[in-house]
């Protein structure tokens, strides 16, 4: 819902637009960032799924799982305290790609969807005609989402584009207008059995020829010994992927158009299969992580030796897609593409490996798992800019808008990044969540709810039982592991954050009630 | 040629009455695992949406039966008459229900108890197919097990008049979603 009032939000992003050209003079607006061939930049956007910032080296993280990205980063902005706005897939991308809050799409449970009236406000359609749109995901979480704006992309690619060997019957890709009910009845009822615990297939013709694809999935060889990389519908390389992306956007490039390019990985999601060489890299490498005590809403209760193979063999895996994105951004240099195109690398969500909790299916909201990369080349730049006031997957939308089109949109609630032509902003409050557990029509109860300000970090549990409205409170200043909750001693801080996440919470809940 | 091979095959009365076992067996079915999933659905999907879902369902399950009737008139053609042709609303109707049986059975072993595809397939197989072929056997002695098969027969058609028009309707819209 838009506020009738011209908020402090609203004050700094025209302020921010007002002093870009002051800032930067030859890439200030979109409409004076045009090339010298008298093209608007290219854009391209590289999501890798799962990707933790706090597990990068880039970020500071001791082992040097990402030295490609080291390099890249000094031509460009480093984001370091860049959050995702949920922890899983569905409502991170939507965040992204719709640029507001979950509370706000609604693309909140798994496999879920954005809310209808919320689709036109995609990234895709609000880049207008200009642009040559073209996306392509390996994950089928996002796929779903590129499938709802599927009429607002000028080439979306197969959910098959880079696969080498389809482990399922996905017959909703060969139905383009209607892939997303189809996919619902096909893909997730009558042809395959997706939960563990659940039933066999609604078909049974379809449901023996998936199951019997299905067990083709992993598929070791010298090359991968745990198999090769996987998303739970093919196997594919990503240096393949990465020279299929390549391929598409060079062709891109030569267009009329300037081109827009969403490339969502599926890497370095589990399962964990680094190649050969990278593959014990860090076995006894002497790292020790900050032993973190379980927690109450830990789903999968593991082991803290558990977590520490598992996350060594996450670690080893994005040394190893480091590798593959580093010839690949090497391969964009040599082409030229740096100098005309906008390179953003960045991920959905992270990944826990701490407190009994492995992965990104949880209640915990923990700087792992909300943390993820941010980085823009911009064109024409080749200085390292780091920007360590925090920001939000939602930021990116309205950033792009203004970039590349010039035009100020205060109907987003994110902000202009700072390096981009937003201004740096402690003050400002940003928010985290997931409520899988809610129905995407209903007001939401039952959420875990994290907010950022400044340094301070706020989480708040709803709906959990003994757990409902507890809160926990860290200064990520002096405290960035999240080991001294501040809560009980601070608890000004606590009810003032607390009574502004909760407010916000309640505005989205009526507007959603009020559209439907 | 194709004389020979319509000689073999059984009336249409009989032929209508084994696909409305088939479709039956399906419809129900999926039924109880379409109601599996509804909750769940209902979490991002409005009713219309799902309604949408259902249609694929039914669209799906009419054509699917389909493809198991015409496994079992091949059935049928090839084994001598006496064999099945002969009694083929008996044992048509135990052949339409022990092969989506089959199917399932075997990714049951496969999904549930992790058997390889071999050992899934021998299960299935000797389950299935060997309770249907002991209640072929046993209907040719026990007219009580005959009578129970040709029940179903000559019950289920009435379902038929539900399930076409619904399997029409669905496949005309879904031609027109994915056409249009």
């Amino acid at each position: 819902m838009m506020s009738s009032r011209f908020s402090r939000r609203d004050f700094l992003k025209t302020a921010g637009t007002a002093m870009l050209p002051l800032l930067f003079p030859r890439q200030a607006l979109g409409l004076e960032s045009l090339l010298r061939n008298g093209k608007k930049p290219n854009v391209l956007v590289i999501v890798l799924d799962t990707l933790s910032a706090p597990h990068m080296s880039v970020y500071g993280y001791p082992r040097p799982t990402t030295p490609a990205l080291e390099k890249f980063a000094e031509r460009s902005i480093v984001y370091h305290s860049h959050y995702a706005a949920g922890n899983f897939t569905t409502p991170a991308t939507a965040s992204m790609l719709l640029g507001c809050e979950p509370w706000t799409h609604r693309a909140i449970n798994l496999f879920g969807l954005a809310r209808r009236d919320q689709v036109e406000r995609n990234l895709f359609r609000r880049l207008g005609d200009s642009y040559h749109k073209i996306a392509f995901t390996q994950n089928m979480l996002a796929e779903l989402l590129l499938r709802q704006f599927h009429a607002d992309i000028d080439q979306h690619l197969p959910f098959t584009f880079s696969s080498r060997d389809l482990t399922t019957l996905g017959i909703s890709q060969h139905l383009p207008n209607d892939s997303v009910a189809s996919f619902y009845a096909f893909d997730d009822f009558l042809a395959t059995r997706r939960e563990n615990d659940g039933p066999l297939a609604g078909s049974p013709l379809l449901g023996l020829l998936d199951i019997l694809r299905k067990e083709r999935e992993t598929v070791e060889s010298d090359a991968y010994p745990l198999g090769t990389p996987f998303n739970n519908y093919y196997t594919y390389t990503n240096a393949e992927t990465f020279q299929n992306i390549l391929q598409v956007t060079e062709k891109a490039r030569q267009g009329d158009k300037p081109y827009f390019g969403y490339f969502h990985l599926w890497t370095p999601h589990e399962p964990y299969r680094p190649r050969a060489e990278y593959l014990g890299k860090y076995k006894k490498d002497g790292y020790e992580p900050v032993a973190k005590p379980e927690h109450a809403l830990t789903e999968t209760n593991r082991a803290e030796k558990n977590l520490l193979r598992l996350r060594q063999t996450y670690d080893e895996y994005i040394t190893d897609v480091d590798a593959d994105l580093g010839l690949f951004l090497e391969a964009l240099e040599c082409s030229g593409a740096l100098d005309d195109t906008y390179v953003i690398i960045t991920s959905d969500h992270g990944q826990l490996f701490e407190r009994g909790e492995h992965g990104h299916n949880t209640a915990l909201l923990y700087e792992d798992v909300l943390r993820i990369p941010l980085i823009v080349s911009v064109p024409g730049r080749s200085d390292r800019v780091d920007v360590r006031t925090p920001t939000s997957s939602i930021d990116l939308l309205p950033t792009l808008v203004v970039r590349l089109l010039g035009q100020v949109d205060l109907a987003y609630p994110g902000i202009f990044l700072p390096g981009l032509g937003g201004i740096e902003d402690w003050d400002r409050s940003l928010f985290s969540m997931v409520a899988k557990d809610n129905s995407a029509f209903a007001p939401i109860k039952h959420a875990s709810l994290c907010m950022i300000q400044g340094t301070k970090k706020l989480i708040h549990y709803a709906g959990y039982g003994e757990y409902d409205g507890k809160s926990e409170l860290y200064d990520l200043a002096d405290d960035p592991n999240e080991m001294k909750d501040h809560a009980a001693g601070d608890q000004a801080t606590t009810a003032r954050m607390r009574d502004e996440l909760l407010t916000a919470l309640e505005a989205a809940n009526q507007e959603v009630a009020q559209s439907s | 040629m194709l004389r020979v091979l319509t000689s073999r095959l059984p009336g249409r009365g009989e032929i209508g009455s084994v696909y409305a076992v088939i479709l039956f067996f399906l419809f129900g079915w999926v039924t109880i695992i379409f109601f599996w999933k509804f909750p769940a659905w209902l979490y991002y999907a409005n009713l219309g949406e799902v309604a949408i879902f259902y249609l694929y369902t039914a669209a799906t399950e009419a054509l699917e039966g389909l493809v198991y009737l015409a496994a079992i008139l091949l059935l049928s053609a090839v084994l001598p008459a006496s064999w099945f042709k002969d009694k083929f609303t008996v044992r048509g109707t135990i052949a339409a229900l022990a092969l989506p049986a089959w199917l399932l059975l075997v990714q049951y072993f496969i999904a549930y108890h992790e058997f390889g595809r071999g050992p899934a397939v021998l299960a299935a197989t000797l389950i299935s197919g060997g309770l249907a072929a002991l209640w072929m056997w046993l209907s040719m002695k026990y007219i009580a097990l005959e009578r129970m098969a040709r029940l179903l027969a000559e019950r289920t058609p009435v379902f038929l008049y539900v399930y076409i028009p619904i399997a029409i309707i669905s496949l005309t819209i879904l031609l027109v979603r994915n056409l249009g």
